[in-house]
């Protein structure tokens, strides 16, 4: 006897999403309580389609769910919240496309994941609301290691067991911890980090969105960060991720 | 399940590659083929070699047509001095549809999507700036599709076409969110072509 058709309802945000056959498309879902779903839209490119407007990219919809043998099958969708601000602004955008990026590379399926759902909607709730693009970025990144036990270490030297003191201090990136000059020279790797950086990463590591709003930083200072915090996920995740290369072009532009 | 021939399973291989068909519907295909008369199977094939030989993208505008410049391009009817932007090559039959609008074309062959890998140098867009140098073009209206990748490929070309000091435009609002202009039909495309207004 054939099994009963499986429903479910769940509330996710479109990670990613991929035009499949003729008018349908393949999304990509974070859900809090199901983790990392793989769902078909059917007629989804089709602008009458009313499933469309609401699984387009980072929208955070209400689904219901036919479990097929391969994917889950959209039912039907209807959206919280639609996020049509990160549109207005392509820093904005580009940094939206690298959170849920960054939220796919990490999140695996099948993984628990109510953690990073909750950091995500929180990040793109920041970028909506106009914050500065680049320190969305950041937190998101200090936030999500956090979350998938990557946390980098600022404060305590693994090498000595001693506080780390406000001097310039090495960053070991297969420690995932910052060491102190000492123990650094005899570890000959790391990479050097100004007292100021390593006050910006702890502010953004311990800090809410509504703290981390008043931050700002000067481009140096944020160059540092960035830099800093992009190598350590490649070293974590052993690849680039690839809308990096968008922000980067972006980032190139001419000023408007 | 009994083994299909050589020939047979080929063909129903080759046809479930194609988008919207599954293996029963390519089935069903190559079992209509199977019985059809001699003369319409080579037909078809002809047409399949026909249309991959003789198409080609035309070199300014990147539509597909059998002749390059395009049939569009090389119209002396049409508006030089706006070019309208879209995604695929099907969202330009569509405009051209509804009959609203006179100028050139250029087909980007996708749009931006970061998440998905696809960035500005995966589609035509340098080949656009390059169309806008000689002065002629006054306007660009982007026609890429009422979604988050439309508007992030929207957003970059204007960046870039601004500073040349050429007017950017976007349809209307009125087309509904998320889907592809392919889809439209030809009075909410025409009504979008009308209001279009400039790009902020
Ligand atoms: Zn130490
Ligand atoms: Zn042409």
């Amino acid at each position: 006897m054939a099994a009963p058709p499986r429903l479910f309802r769940t509330v996710g945000v479109v990670l990613r999403r991929r035009d499949f056959d003729e008018a349908d498309r393949l999304i990509t879902v974070l859900t809090r309580d199901r983790g990392k779903l793989r769902l078909l839209a059917k007629g989804a490119r089709k602008i009458s389609s009313r499933k469309a407007a609401h699984v387009d990219l980072f929208r955070q919809v209400d689904l219901l769910v036919h479990q097929g043998r391969t994917f889950g099958v959209v039912s039907q969708a209807e959206t919280v919240h639609p996020f049509a601000g990160l549109a207005e602004d392509l820093e904005r955008l580009a940094a939206a496309h690298y959170l849920a990026d960054l939220t796919d590379t990490f999140v695996g399926e099948g993984d628990t994941a109510a953690g990073v759902y909750d950091l995500l909607v929180e990040a793109l709730q920041w970028l909506e609301s106009g914050c500065d693009p680049k320190l969305a970025q950041r937190y998101f990144e200090l936030h999500l290691l956090d979350l998938e036990g990557y946390r980098p270490e600022l404060y305590r030297c693994p090498g000595c067991g001693e506080w780390l003191e406000e001097q310039v201090n090495l960053f070991d990136f297969a420690e995932g911890s910052m060491v102190c000059p000492n123990c650094a020279e005899g570890r000959g790797q790391g990479r050097r980090v100004s007292v100021g950086a390593q006050k910006v990463l702890r502010f953004l590591q311990r800090s809410a969105v509504t703290d981390c709003g008043l931050l700002r930083l000067s481009d140096g200072l944020h160059t540092e960060i960035e830099g800093l915090l992009g190598d350590y996920i490649r070293s974590v995740v052993e690849w680039p991720p690839r809308s990096r290369r968008f922000i980067e072009t972006v980032q190139r532009l001419p000023e408007q | 399940m009994a083994l299909l021939s050589e020939p047979i399973a080929r063909l129903v291989e080759e046809l479930s590659r194609l988008p919207g068909i599954g293996p029963k519907t390519a089935s069903r295909l190559t079992y209509y083929l199977l019985r059809a008369p001699r003369d319409q199977a080579r037909d078809l094939a002809e047409a399949l070699l026909d249309m991959k030989e003789r198409t080609i993208l035309c070199a300014q505008c990147f539509n597909v047509d059998t002749q390059s410049p395009c049939a569009t391009c090389s119209d002396p009817a049409r508006d030089r001095s706006i070019i309208c932007v879209v995604e695929e090559p099907l969202d330009l039959v569509a405009i051209e549809r509804s009959g609203r609008y006179k100028g050139l074309y250029h087909v980007l062959h996708g749009a931006i999507s970061p998440v998905e890998g696809v960035g500005p140098e995966d589609i035509r867009a340098k080949e656009l700036l390059e169309r806008l140098k000689d002065g002629t073009v006054k306007e660009v209206l982007l026609a890429t599709n009422p979604n988050m990748e439309g508007e992030a490929t929207a957003m970059y070309l204007a960046r870039l076409i601004r500073p040349l000091g050429i007017r950017v435009t976007r349809l209307a609002r009125g087309l509904p969110v998320g889907g592809d202009l392919e889809y439209a039909d030809e009075i909410t495309l025409a009504r979008a072509l009308d209001g279009r207004g400039d790009f902020e």
